[in-house]
C-alpha cells in the first residue's frame, strides 16, 4: 500500500518536474511532440481495454474522442466567459469531467445495443456509430458544423499544458491498470478467452463488456478533451479530425504494442506520435509504412510486439547482458 | 464459423427495439411522404436516380457479399479496389484520347474498352491481394484477417495517392451526357445507362453462380470450405476466382460511379464502399440476391434522404440502417439465421 502511494506520488512529482523543465528549457517543438505522445497514450490504453483486454473489436473510438473533445471544449469556452484565466486549472478539470461524462454516456448508449454482436459484426457497428457521431457533429450548426468549434474569433482556452496532459494520461492509465488487475479484469479476460465459457461460469458478460466499453470511452473522451485544450495545438477542433483514419491510427498503436498489454499500448502510442515526427519529411510514405507494418504484423506477429505481456522493470533488467538472472518461467 | 450475432434471445429488448426503431423512422418517413405528395414528378425523378445509384452500390455490395460468403471475411480493401477501377477507366480513356477536358471523340467502343480495362485491372488487383495478404492469414483467428484487410485498404489508398496524385480529377466523358424523358420525368442518360449496366452485370453473375461449374464450386465452399475441398474442389483457385469476379464488378461500379461524379480522388472510394457494405448487410451478408436488393434500397434511401431531409445528414441515415439491421435482424432481409456453437 505504502509502496503504491510512493510510486504514484513520485510519478506525479516527476510530471510536475517535467512541466517545470518544459516551461524553462524545452524547445516548443519537443513540447508539442511530448504532448501528442501523452494524448496518444490515453487513446491507445483506452482502445486496448476493449480490443485487447476484453477481446471485443471497436473501430469507432474516434467518435468517443470527438464527443469528449466537443463536450470539453463547449464547457471550457462557456466557463471562460465567466471566470478569469487564473481559474484555468479549475476550468480544465471541469471540462475534463464533462468530457468523460459525455463520452462515458455515449459509450454506454453505443455499447448496450452493439455489444450483443461479436467479432466483425461488432467492428462494423462501431464503425457505423463512429461515422454517425462525426456526421451528426458535422451537420449540427450549434457546434459549428463542418467549420469546427468554436466559431468566429473565439478559441478554446489553451489550458492543457504538457504537465496536465501527462497527469491525465497517468491517472487514466492507473485507473485502467487497477481495473484490469482486479476481479473485474479477470472477468474481462475470461470474456476474451471464451465468452460462452465465461457466461457459463457465472460472469454477467453483457454487463462487464458494457463496463469496459464505457470506461474505455471515458478515457478516449478525456484524450479528446486534452486534444482540444492542448496548449501546443490549434485551439480549434473540427469534425475532420475524428474520421475513420483516427480510429485506424489507434488500432495501429495497440496492434504495434500488443493486444492486451497496457505497457504495450503506451509504447505503441508513443511510437505512432514519434514516428509521425520522424517521417514528417517523407510524409507521403508515412501511412504506407503504417499499412505495411499492419499487414506485416498480421502475417508474422499477429499478437503484436509484446503480445499480452507487460513491460516491467524486472523484465527490462533481465535484458541487460552480464546480469545474473533467474528465469522462473 | 459464421459468428452471427444475437446469440441468445433477449425477450424484452427484442420486443422494445422494433418499436423504438419504428418510432424513430416515423418522422423522416413522413417528411418524405409530404414531399412526394407536394411534387410527385420530382419524387419520381428522385426514385429513378436513387435506383440508379443503388445499382452501383449493388455491384460493389456483390463483391463484399461473395467474399464474405466464401471466407467469412469483411474485405475492407474492396472500396479501394472500386476506386482503382475508376482510375483505370480514366487511364484507359486517356489512352484512347478522351480526357476530362477534351470531349467530342467519345464512342460506345471506347466506353466498352474502359469498362473492360477497369474490370481486368480490378480483377488482377483483387486476386493479388487475396494471394499475398489474405491467403496466409486465412486460418488465423477471425480478427487477424480483419486487421489485415484494414491494412490493405490503407496501403491501396496511400499508394494511390502517390501513383494517381491526391488532386481530384474529373472523369472523362466517355459517354456524352444528355437528358432523357420518361413521360413527365426527365433524367440523364448516364443514370439510365448505369442502371442498365448494373442490372446486366447482376444477371450475368447470377447465371455464373447458379449455372456453371465454378459457380457450383463457390456455393459449395460457402456452405462448407473443408467439405468442398474433400469433395475435390480446388478451393484456393475458386476463392481466387471469387475475389477476381467481385473485384471486376467493383471495377465496373467504379466507372459507373465516376461517370456520375464531378470529381474523384484516391479516397473517394471510402464512403460509397461503406454504403455498399451497409447494402450487403441489409440484404443479408453472404447472400447474392440480398446484396442486389440491399444495394437498390440503400441507393433509394440515400437519394430520398438527401432530397427531402438533409444532404449532409443522409450518410448518417444510411449508417443508422446498418446499426438497426444488425440489432434487429442481423441475418439481413434475405439471409438465413445461423447460430453460434461452442
Amino acid at each position: 500500500m505504502l509502496r503504491k502511494v510512493v510510486i504514484i506520488a513520485s510519478v506525479l512529482a516527476a510530471i510536475a518536474g517535467l512541466q517545470f523543465v518544459a516551461g524553462q528549457a524545452l524547445d516548443p517543438y519537443v513540447i508539442r511532440v511530448l504532448s501528442v505522445c501523452g494524448i496518444n497514450v490515453m487513446l491507445a490504453v483506452a482502445l486496448n481495454l476493449v480490443n485487447g483486454t476484453t477481446g471485443q473489436f471497436s473501430i469507432g473510438h474516434a467518435g468517443f474522442m470527438a464527443v469528449g473533445a466537443y463536450a470539453g471544449a463547449f464547457t471550457s469556452v462557456a466557463l471562460s466567459h465567466h471566470l478569469s484565466d487564473a481559474y484555468g486549472p479549475v476550468i480544465l478539470i471541469a471540462a475534463a469531467l464533462a468530457s468523460m461524462l459525455a463520452a462515458g454516456l455515449t459509450g454506454v448508449a453505443v455499447g448496450v445495443p452493439s455489444l450483443r454482436l461479436r467479432g466483425d459484426y461488432l467492428a462494423i457497428v462501431t464503425l457505423g456509430f463512429g461515422e454517425i457521431i462525426r456526421i451528426s457533429i458535422e451537420s449540427t450548426a450549434a457546434v459549428g458544423g463542418s467549420q469546427g468549434f468554436p466559431l468566429g474569433a473565439e478559441s478554446i482556452p489553451a489550458y492543457a499544458s504538457l504537465g496536465w496532459i501527462w497527469a491525465a494520461a497517468f491517472l487514466g492509465v492507473l485507473a485502467v491498470w487497477n481495473l484490469t488487475h482486479s476481479s473485474y479484469g479477470r472477468a474481462l479476460a475470461a470474456i476474451r478467452e471464451d465468452e460462452i465459457a465465461a457466461e457459463a461460469a457465472g460472469v454477467p458478460t453483457t454487463r462487464y463488456k458494457v463496463l469496459a466499453f464505457a470506461v474505455s470511452a471515458m478515457l478516449a473522451g478525456l484524450a479528446g478533451c486534452m486534444f482540444a485544450h492542448d496548449a501546443t495545438g490549434g485551439q480549434h477542433i473540427d469534425p475532420g479530425a475524428f474520421r475513420l483514419d483516427k480510429s485506424v491510427d489507434m488500432l495501429v498503436m495497440i496492434i504495434f504494442g500488443g493486444l492486451g498489454s497496457i505497457t504495450g499500448a503506451i509504447v505503441g502510442g508513443i511510437f505512432v506520435a514519434v514516428s509521425l515526427e520522424l517521417l514528417r519529411s517523407v510524409q507521403q510514405y508515412r501511412l504506407i509504412v503504417y499499412a505495411a507494418l499492419l499487414i506485416g504484423m498480421m502475417l508474422w506477429r499477429p499478437q503484436g510486439l509484446l503480445g499480452s505481456r507487460e513491460l516491467t522493470l524486472k523484465g527490462l533488467l533481465r535484458l541487460v547482458p552480464g546480469r545474473k538472472t533467474e528465469r522462473g518461467t | 464459423m459464421t459468428a452471427a450475432a444475437a446469440a441468445r434471445p433477449r425477450p424484452l429488448s427484442e420486443r422494445v427495439l422494433p418499436a423504438v426503431v419504428a418510432l424513430l423512422a416515423l418522422p423522416p418517413a413522413l417528411m418524405v411522404l409530404k414531399g412526394a405528395i407536394a411534387n410527385p414528378v420530382t419524387f419520381a425523378r428522385n426514385l429513378v436516380e436513387g435506383v440508379s445509384l443503388g445499382g452501383v452500390y449493388a455491384l460493389v455490395a456483390l463483391g463484399y457479399t461473395m467474399v464474405y460468403g466464401v471466407l467469412g471475411l469483411i474485405n475492407f480493401a474492396h472500396s479501394d479496389v472500386f476506386m482503382v477501377g475508376a482510375y483505370a477507366g480514366i487511364y484507359a480513356a486517356a489512352w484512347f484520347g478522351v480526357t476530362a477536358t477534351s470531349a467530342g471523340q467519345s464512342s460506345p467502343g471506347i466506353a466498352l474498352a474502359c469498362f473492360a480495362a477497369a474490370m481486368i485491372a480490378c480483377a488482377v488487383l483483387g486476386m493479388f491481394v487475396e494471394r499475398f495478404a489474405y491467403r496466409p492469414v486465412r486460418n488465423a483467428p477471425k480478427l487477424t484477417p480483419l486487421v489485415t484487410a484494414i491494412g490493405v485498404s490503407m496501403l491501396i489508398q496511400n499508394v494511390s495517392m502517390l501513383v494517381f496524385s491526391s488532386t481530384p480529377r474529373g472523369f472523362p466523358p466517355v459517354i456524352r451526357s444528355s437528358t432523357v424523358s420518361l413521360g413527365p420525368v426527365a433524367v440523364t442518360n448516364i443514370k439510365l445507362m448505369n442502371l442498365g449496366a448494373a442490372l446486366a452485370l447482376m444477371v450475368a453473375l447470377t447465371f455464373l453462380v447458379q449455372r456453371t461449374r465454378v459457380g457450383r464450386a463457390m456455393r459449395a465452399i460457402s456452405t462448407n470450405l473443408d467439405a468442398a475441398r474433400l469433395m475435390g474442389v480446388h478451393t484456393d483457385r475458386v476463392i481466387a476466382i471469387t475475389f477476381g469476379l467481385g473485384s471486376a464488378l467493383a471495377g465496373a461500379g467504379g466507372i459507373l460511379f465516376g461517370l456520375d461524379q464531378p470529381k474523384i480522388d484516391p479516397l473517394s472510394g471510402v464512403q460509397p464502399g461503406l454504403k455498399a457494405f451497409v447494402a450487403a448487410v441489409l440484404g443479408g451478408i453472404g447472400n447474392i440476391p440480398g446484396a442486389m436488393l440491399g444495394g437498390l434500397l440503400i441507393g433509394m434511401v440515400e437519394q430520398l434522404a438527401s432530397a427531402y431531409l438533409s444532404s449532409s445528414f443522409a450518410p448518417a441515415i444510411v449508417f443508422s440502417i446498418l446499426v438497426v439491421v444488425l440489432l434487429v435482424r442481423p441475418q439481413g432481409l434475405l439471409g438465413r439465421v445461423t447460430r453460434e456453437k461452442v
